[in-house]
């Protein structure tokens, strides 16, 4: 097999030779050092960031051949940035410049950190950290910017009530720790883990797996006339966006991706996305009601500014609102077979399973 | 097991599905959205393990990479294990493709093993027997092929 | 009403009997105009008919001669929702009515419709122990055996547990797809599963390893999108029936708009391990036309966990 595919690798060189581009395995390779040393890495970052802040001064937005604002290409949505204002900033929406990069240093360093008494995965074996790829500082303190206090709002009693609810079936154990018990849409690969809002922002200081957002953090956005559509790397969930003002579908069809309609503001794309699925913990615990109303536009040429506001009367007493600066980065995008070989479900069901009869064990 | 013993059970379909996957997701606690599932659910961080034996399978998929290994026993006897391991969405990034780690290659892990007491585990260090490591181990400066603590 | 074929030398028109020659020549004579005339009027209808730019549905292969609008990259447009409408995803070649599996459960929801090969040839020409393994495959179809172990893919038809299709099937699913083009890059987007293929037409790309729906770089040979598909995964299927191929499946893809409303479809598979030779496949994919028609979400995971995780004891619904 291995000798076939380097036939046929050696066979499209030949013929494509103009306009391959090669990946070389490891080994042959010298790993980008911004990749393998967290310094090296943070002072690209405040460059990286200093340089697309420039780049916007001077610069007028492409349009496709069509004529619509081009926000093509492949954007990173990791961030350091959390989704809430730590309590610690109350009132300080942004930082300074130099605030924003000790911020950047300190999480990224907090990333880096390895113990290996915990169960995590390391940086140097997979690569996966945030700051390995091309993440950058961020001056908001919170990505949420609405309400002015950079936090959620308070929940709604229907919401108070399924919390408690949910408390008590957990303690009854029902369901029986099982598939429906994980939440947890990605741990199903049913979705990806940005369907929805395609940030949540990134929780400074925790693993690198469940904080900063750095696993599979990246997204598409194609245009063809008359369309948009978002591609996400996770579960390589795509949302079609028509932009010729058609009705939603009915109401009583609905979709784990929402169904997307979008519209031209200047050069901003508007996207309305409604008939979901109730998103439950996938969004923060929102209901069936919610209505994602998300805003693309660059704010440079290596930069999209993305804002999305989350609006669910079940569940939140007010709409609220984030923001965040993406870079762009390479192409291209990988299959994200998610289901089709979720040993990682089977595994953490089993886990579950392991404990809940030690615990029952413990108890006789 | 197959279908064929299923006969006597009621197929449940799309609607019962989706109507627990409703009735489960209003009745959870909202918690902001982990990008992963929790290591702990899976693997026990009391059972650290060292692991060394050759590769027998590569599986280059998402979410996460998984690598199968020969492990030879004091005993003799040869267990295959799985060795779970990132996503390869970030491999591929850094240069990493199918032909990177040829089975039959010798390593050694330092992993968790499942909770279930499978011959499974979450790998945290994989290396080469000389110490290089098998995914992130090129040659720039400042990459160094030793374990942090 | 009968035509005597008296423009076919073969048949020579009767003579009547008769002893009154000039009424009898009298009748003969109005009645080969007559003839004649219905003989010329039916000749001149099927003329008609014949011509593909009537109103009757012409034969397969007999559309007139059509150049397709350009899209933005000055090459025929595919950018729509396509669909075909074929029942191969049952079985590519050949196959009669079924009643699928659990039909005392399904009754006609389950049964599988007949269907006509779009197999050149009419058959895969599989090696002799290939063919045995695909009589295996038929026969353990719709097996499931999830598992947290590599050898979980000697399982039935991937389709059943909501599997990407692969390629060409993805193309002959029940379901439509979108195609969305651009100079550098085509996408295909389907409605089965909301499977995800990038076409890389400038520059071509290459992949870092196998998977599902495989490694697609096009390119234009006039009208026509060609597409490479290389680095497939030996998990799919390439219908209900048990067609396989390993993992050095190499397809090449023939998109040709044919008219505004149909591409004609072709892919040539080949496999060395599995095939004695490259095959091909061809159909017709119908542009859908309903006023705000789009692809309604198709996602499948959640109808197929309990058959998948329910033998492993891992589903457990909530007691009433």
């Amino acid at each position: 097999m291995r000798n076939r595919v380097l036939a046929l690798l050696a066979a499209v060189v030949i013929l494509c030779a103009p306009v391959l581009i090669a990946q070389a395995p490891s080994g042959t390779k010298a790993f980008d050092p911004k990749s393998v040393d967290p310094q090296t890495a943070i002072k690209a970052a405040a460059e990286s960031a200093k340089a697309a802040a420039a780049a916007a001064a001077n610069w007028t937005p492409p349009r496709t051949a069509w004529g619509d604002p081009d926000l093509q290409g492949y954007w990173l949505t990791a961030t350091y940035t959390p989704l809430q204002r730590p309590p610690e900033l109350a009132g300080k929406a942004f930082y300074t410049e130099e605030e924003a990069l000790a911020a950047f240093k300190k999480a990224v360093e907090s990333d880096a950190e390895v113990d290996p008494r915990t169960v995590h995965y390391d940086w140097k074996e997979y690569g996966m950290d945030a700051w390995q790829s091309p993440v950058r500082p961020n001056r908001r303190t919170s990505l949420i910017f609405d309400p002015e206090n950079g936090r959620l709002p308070a929940l709604t009693p229907e919401a108070q009530k399924r919390q408690t609810d949910g408390r008590a079936a957990a303690r009854a154990r029902n369901p029986q720790v099982g598939v429906q018990t994980l939440n947890n849409w990605y741990t199903r690969c049913i979705t990806g883990n940005n369907a929805g809002p395609m940030t949540r922002g990134g929780n400074p200081g925790s693993d690198s797996a469940a904080g900063a957002a750095g696993v599979t953090a990246e997204a598409q956005i194609f245009q063809a006339p008359g369309y948009a559509v978002l591609i996400m790397q996770s579960n390589s969930d795509a949302r079609i966006i028509p932009l010729d003002g058609r009705p939603h579908l009915a109401s009583n069809v609905r979709n784990w991706l929402g169904d997307s309609r979008g519209h031209w503001e200047g050069n901003t794309l508007v996207v309305e996305t409604t008939n979901f699925i109730a998103p439950g913990t996938n969004f923060l615990g929102g209901t069936a009601r919610t209505k994602l109303t998300e805003r693309f536009a660059l704010a440079g040429p290596n930069t999209l500014r993305y804002e999305f506001t989350l609006d669910d009367p079940g569940t939140w007493t007010q709409p609220w609102s984030a923001e965040t600066l993406i870079p762009r980065i390479d192409p291209p995008l990988y299959e994200f077979a998610c289901h089709e070989q979720n040993y990682g479900l089977m595994n953490v069901v089993k886990g579950a399973q392991t404990r809940e009869a030690e615990t029952e064990a413990k108890k006789k | 097991m197959n279908l064929k013993h299923k006969e006597g059970s009621q197929m449940r379909m799309t609607i019962a599905i989706i109507g627990m996957a409703i009735v489960a997701g209003l009745l959870l606690v909202p918690v902001p959205v982990s990008a992963h599932h929790a290591f702990s659910a899976a693997f026990d961080e009391n059972k650290p393990i060292n692991l060394q034996g050759k590769v027998t399978k590569v599986e280059l998929v998402n979410p996460h990479s998984w690598l199968w290994i020969d492990v030879t026993g004091e005993d003799g006897k040869v267990t295959n294990w799985g060795v779970e391991g990132g996503p390869p969405v970030n491999l591929f990034r850094n240069g990493i493709t199918k032909t990177s780690l040829p089975v039959g290659s010798e390593i050694k892990v330092f992993a968790y093993q499942a909770k279930s007491g499978e011959s499974k585990c979450v790998g945290v260090f994989v290396e080469y027997l000389d110490g290089k490591k098998v995914f992130m181990g090129g040659s720039a400066p400042g990459a160094n092929g030793q374990s942090s603590k | 009403m009968k035509v005597r074929m008296e423009l076919n030398p073969k048949y020579p028109t009767p003579k009547l009997g008769g002893h009154r020659p000039p009424l009898q020549w009298a009748i003969n004579a109005v009645g080969a105009v007559c003839d004649r005339a219905l003989a010329i009027a039916m000749i001149v209808t099927l003329c008609i008919t014949a011509n593909p730019a009537a109103a009757q549905a012409p034969a397969a292969g007999l559309f007139p001669a059509y150049t397709a609008p350009r899209a933005i990259d000055g090459k025929p447009n595919l950018n729509g929702i396509w669909q075909a409408f074929i029942t191969a995803n049952w079985d590519v070649e050949a196959h009669p009515a079924q009643p699928g599996p659990h039909p005392e459960i399904m009754g006609v929801w389950g049964a599988g419709p007949g269907g006509q090969s779009i197999v050149e040839g009419g058959v895969i020409p599989y090696k002799p122990e290939a063919l045995a393994k695909k009589k295996e495959n038929l026969e353990k179809r719709t097996a499931v055996k999830a598992t947290n172990d590599p050898h979980r893919y000697d399982t039935g038809d991937p389709e059943l547990q909501c599997y990407r299709p692969g390629v060409p099937r993805a193309n002959y699913m029940p379901f439509p797809f979108q195609i969305f083009q651009t100079p550098s890059e085509i996408l295909m987007v389907y409605e089965y599963k909301g499977a995800v293929r990038t076409i890389y037409m400038d520059p071509h790309r290459e992949a870092p390893t196998d998977s599902w729906m495989g490694w697609s770089n096009g390119h234009w040979e006039g009208d026509t999108l060609v597409v490479d598909v290389t680095a497939l995964n030996d998990h799919t299927w390439f219908d209900r029936a048990g067609n396989y191929h390993s993992d050095a499946l190499h397809v090449v893809e023939r998109y040709t708009p044919i008219s505004p409303y149909h591409l004609k479809y072709e892919a040539t598979i080949e496999d060395p391990n599995v095939f004695t030779r490259p095959w091909k496949i061809s159909f017709p994919l119908y542009r859908r036309v309903e006023e705000n028609v789009q692809l309604v979400e198709f996602n499948c995971v959640p109808f197929v966990e309990e058959l998948m995780y329910a033998p492993l004891g891992l589903y457990k619904p909530p007691s009433r």
